[in-house]
C-alpha cells in the first residue's frame, strides 16, 4: 500500500514514545558498557525507534503518493462500540459478575449485529451465558467473580 | 537412545488416551479457525493457552501445535470456496485454487491440498527427527555471544522477511523489544517500567498482549468493513484427484515441502514466506506459466504443502536452540516456560517425552486432518456459512475469558483492549504485528545475552565478532540489514521514476 502523507500520524506518536522511553530509561540508570545498568538497553532501543520514526514522519512528507482511499464503506461507530463494551466489561465484572456482565456484553453484541431482533438477541445472550459459565466455569474451573449476584448465588 | 527408541518412545506418549483426544481437539479446533476468516491460530492459541495449565506439558504442547497445523488445513478450505484466505498461509492457494472451484473443480483442488499437506507433514517430520539432535548437540556449546548474535539475526530476518514496509517492520521489532523490558530486571533487580501501576509490576503479558494484537484487533478490523463474503456454490462430488492431478503435482508437492521446511527452521520465516516462495518456483519451473492463475493444480499442491512443512521446520529451532522462528512458535515457548520447560538444546536430554511425543502426535495430527477433510469436507462449508454477527461476539467473549483466566485480574482485561486498538491501529497503518510480538518473546533473551557478553568481554563488542559462530550471525544479521535498507531506496527510486 502506498504510504503518502498517512504515515506522518504515527511516525510522529512513534516519535514521542521514543523519547518518553529513553527519559524513562535515563532515570533508570544507564551503567557503564562493562557494567550495563537496567535503563542502557532500553535507552539504546528508544534511540533506534526514535531514528526509525523520524525517517517514517520524515519520509511521509517527501513521498508523493497520495494516500490509497478505501471505496468501501468504513463503520467506525461499531469499532468504538466494541472498543467501549471491552472496557465496560473488564470495568464492571467484579462489580456485577461475570453472568450479568456476560448476559449483558453478549445481549449488547449480538443486538449491534441482529440489528431488529430484540428476542433473538435476548434468547442468544442467555444460552451463551450459560453455555460458557457451564464450559469455563463448571468443567475448566475457572474462577470468575460473583459480583452483587453473590449475594444471592453461593 | 537411537532414533528408533525415541520415536517408539514418542508414540507411546502420543497414543495415550488424554494426548490423543487433545490431538483431536487442537487439530479440530485449528481447521475450525482456519475455515473462518478473522480468527487464526495466533488468537486461538493465545485463547486456549491459560486452559493448558492444567495439563501436563506435553499434552498442552500436543494440543497448541494441532492448532498450528490444523489451521494450515482449514485455511485451505476457505480460500477455494470464498476467494478469502482463512490464514495469511493461504493467500496464494486463492490464486488458483479458486479459480479450479469456478471451473467446477473445488474437489480435486481441496484433495490435493489436503493430501499435499499430508504428504509435507509426513515428510517433513523426518526432517524434524533427523536435525534436532545434531543441532542440539550444536547449540549445547552456544554461549551468551553466539544467543545475543542469533537473536539479532532473527530480528534482521524478521524485517528482510516482512511482507510490506520493511521500516515499518524494524519499528514493529524494536516497540517489541521496548514493550519486553517492563517488569523486574533479572540482572540488577529493579523493577522498569511499571509507573506506578499494579498490573505492571511483572510487566506486560504475553497473553493479553497476543489477545489484543491478533484477536480483538482482527475483529475491529473486521466489523468495520460493511461488506460481506459468499461461498461459491459447487458440487463437491470428489475429493480424490485424478491420475492426471497427480502427475501434475507431485513434483510441486516435493519441492514445496523442501522449501517450507528451510523456510520453517530460519528465525521469521514461516508458513507464509514458504507459500509464496513455492507459488514463485512452481510459476517459474512449468512449462506452461500462463496456467498459473487460472486454476494450475501445481499453484495449489505447492504452496498448500510449503506451508504445512514449514510448521514442522518451525519446531527445530525452538527445540534445538530455544529461540522460537515465529509469533505461534514463541506463544509455545510461552506455554512450556509456564509449565516450568524452557526449550533449549537440554530440552531433548531433560524433556524428550515433549519433543518425541509432540513430533509423533504431529503424525497422528496429521492423519486425523486428512479424515476431517476429505470425508467431512460437507461440515466445513456449512461452518463457513456461519453469519459473522454471531460469531464475532462469541469470539471477543473468548478474548476476555482466556485473559481473565490467567490471573484473575480485570485489569489485564483492560490491558487486551488496549493492546486490541494498538493492533488495530497498527494494522490500518500497515504495520505488521507478528515481528512485534516475536521481538517482545526474544527481546529479554536478547538483553540478558547481549549484557551477559558485555560483562564477559569486560565492555569489548569485539567478542560478537571474535567468536566464529556469534561472527557469522553478525555478518548476516549486517548483510540481511543492508538489503532491507538497500530495497527501501530502490522501491523509492522506482516511486521517482515513474
Amino acid at each position: 500500500m502506498p504510504s503518502g502523507k498517512k504515515d506522518l500520524f504515527p511516525g510522529l506518536f512513534i516519535l514521542g514514545f521514543s523519547i518518553f522511553i529513553a527519559s524513562s530509561a535515563l532515570k533508570l540508570g544507564i551503567g557503564t558498557i562493562n557494567d550495563p545498568g537496567p535503563g542502557l538497553f532500553p535507552f539504546i532501543s528508544a534511540v533506534f525507534l526514535f531514528i526509525l520514526s523520524s525517517s517514517l514522519s520524515l519520509g511521509s512528507f517527501k513521498d508523493r503518493v497520495s494516500p490509497d482511499v478505501s471505496k468501501s464503506e468504513v463503520r467506525y461507530g461499531k469499532v468504538i462500540f466494541i472498543i467501549a463494551s471491552l472496557l465496560g466489561y473488564s470495568l464492571l465484572l467484579d462489580f456485577l459478575g461475570f453472568l450479568l456482565i456476560t448476559f449483558i456484553f453478549m445481549f449488547v453484541l449480538f443486538l449491534m449485529g441482529l440489528r431488529k431482533t430484540l428476542t433473538s438477541a435476548l434468547v442468544g445472550g442467555i444460552i451463551t451465558t450459560i453455555s460458557v459459565y457451564i464450559l469455563f466455569g463448571l468443567l475448566l474451573g475457572v474462577s470468575f467473580p460473583k459480583g452483587i449476584l453473590g449475594l444471592w448465588i453461593k | 537412545m537411537g532414533y528408533f527408541e525415541n520415536i517408539v518412545v514418542g508414540f507411546k506418549i502420543a497414543l495415550q488416551l488424554e494426548n490423543i483426544f487433545f490431538c483431536f481437539v487442537g487439530v479440530f479446533l485449528g481447521n475450525l479457525v482456519g475455515v473462518l476468516p478473522g480468527i487464526g491460530p495466533l488468537a486461538t492459541i493465545s485463547l486456549l493457552l491459560p486452559l493448558t495449565f492444567h495439563f501436563s506439558p506435553v499434552t498442552a504442547v500436543i494440543m497448541l501445535a494441532g492448532i498450528y497445523y490444523g489451521s494450515m488445513y482449514g485455511g485451505t478450505i476457505t480460500s477455494v470456496l470464498v476467494n478469502i484466505p482463512g490464514e495469511p498461509a493461504t493467500i496464494v492457494t486463492c490464486l488458483d485454487g479458486y479459480q479450479m472451484a469456478l471451473k467446477g473443480r473445488a474437489g480435486p483442488a481441496l484433495g490435493i491440498a489436503a493430501f499435499g499437506s499430508f504428504i509435507a507433514g509426513t515428510l517433513s517430520l523426518f526432517g524434524l527427527i533427523f536435525l534436532v539432535t545434531p543441532l542440539s548437540s550444536i547449540a549445547i556449546r552456544f554461549q551468551a555471544p553466539e544467543y545475543s548474535a542469533l537473536i539479532l539475526m532473527g530480528f534482521a530476518v524478521l524485517i528482510y522477511m516482512a511482507r510490506g514496509s520493511k521500516l515499518k517492520a524494524g519499528i514493529s521489532t524494536v516497540v517489541g523489544i521496548i514493550l519486553s523490558y517492563g517488569g523486574i530486571d533479572t540482572l540488577s533487580g529493579k523493577t522498569r517500567f511499571d509507573y506506578g501501576v499494579m498490573v505492571l509490576k511483572d510487566g506486560v503479558g504475553i497473553i493479553p498482549l497476543a489477545i489484543g494484537l491478533f484477536g480483538v484487533s482482527e475483529i475491529l478490523l473486521n466489523i468495520e468493513k460493511s461488506n460481506t463474503y459468499m461461498v461459491i456454490k459447487t458440487n463437491i462430488k470428489s475429493l480424490l484427484p485424478s491420475l492426471k492431478d497427480w502427475a501434475e503435482s507431485k513434483w510441486a508437492i516435493l519441492r514445496g515441502t523442501l522449501i517450507g521446511f528451510l523456510l520453517g527452521i530460519i528465525p521469521g520465516g514461516g508458513a507464509i514466506v514458504s507459500s509464496f516462495v513455492s507459488y514463485t518456483i512452481e510459476k517459474k519451473l512449468s512449462r506452461y506459466p500462463e496456467r498459473f492463475g487460472t486454476g494450475a493444480i501445481e499453484g495449489v499442491a505447492g504452496p498448500e504443502s510449503a506451508n504445512n512443512s514449514a510448521c514442522s521446520g518451525a519446531f527445530i529451532p525452538l527445540f534445538a536452540l530455544g529461540i522460537p522462528p515465529n509469533v505461534v512458535m514463541s506463544l509455545l515457548m510461552g506455554a512450556l516456560i509456564i509449565h516450568g520447560v524452557t526449550p533449549g538444546p537440554l530440552t531433548m536430554k531433560e524433556h524428550p517425552e515433549i519433543f518425541w511425543g509432540t513430533v509423533a502426535s504431529m503424525y497422528i495430527g496429521n492423519f486425523i486432518l486428512l479424515v476431517l477433510n476429505i470425508p467431512l469436507i460437507a461440515i466445513w462449508v456449512r461452518i463457513l456459512r456461519i453469519p459473522y454477527y454471531i460469531l464475532f461476539p462469541l469470539i471477543l467473549l473468548f478474548c476476555l475469558i482466556g485473559t481473565y483466566s490467567i490471573n484473575n485480574q480485570t485489569t489485564e482485561l483492560i490491558v487486551m483492549t488496549i493492546f486490541g486498538v494498538v493492533g488495530y491501529l497498527g494494522k490500518k497503518f500497515d504495520f505488521e504485528m507478528a515481528p512485534l510480538i516475536l521481538a517482545f518473546v526474544l527481546g529479554p533473551i536478547f538483553e540478558q545475552s547481549f549484557r551477559q557478553s558485555l560483562i564477559i568481554s569486560d565492555g569489548s563488542f569485539s567478542i560478537f565478532i571474535t567468536r566464529p559462530i556469534s561472527g557469522i550471525f553478525v555478518v548476516a544479521a549486517f548483510f540481511l540489514l543492508l538489503g532491507s535498507l538497500l530495497s527501501r531506496f530502490k522501491k523509492k527510486r522506482t516511486v521517482l521514476v515513474r
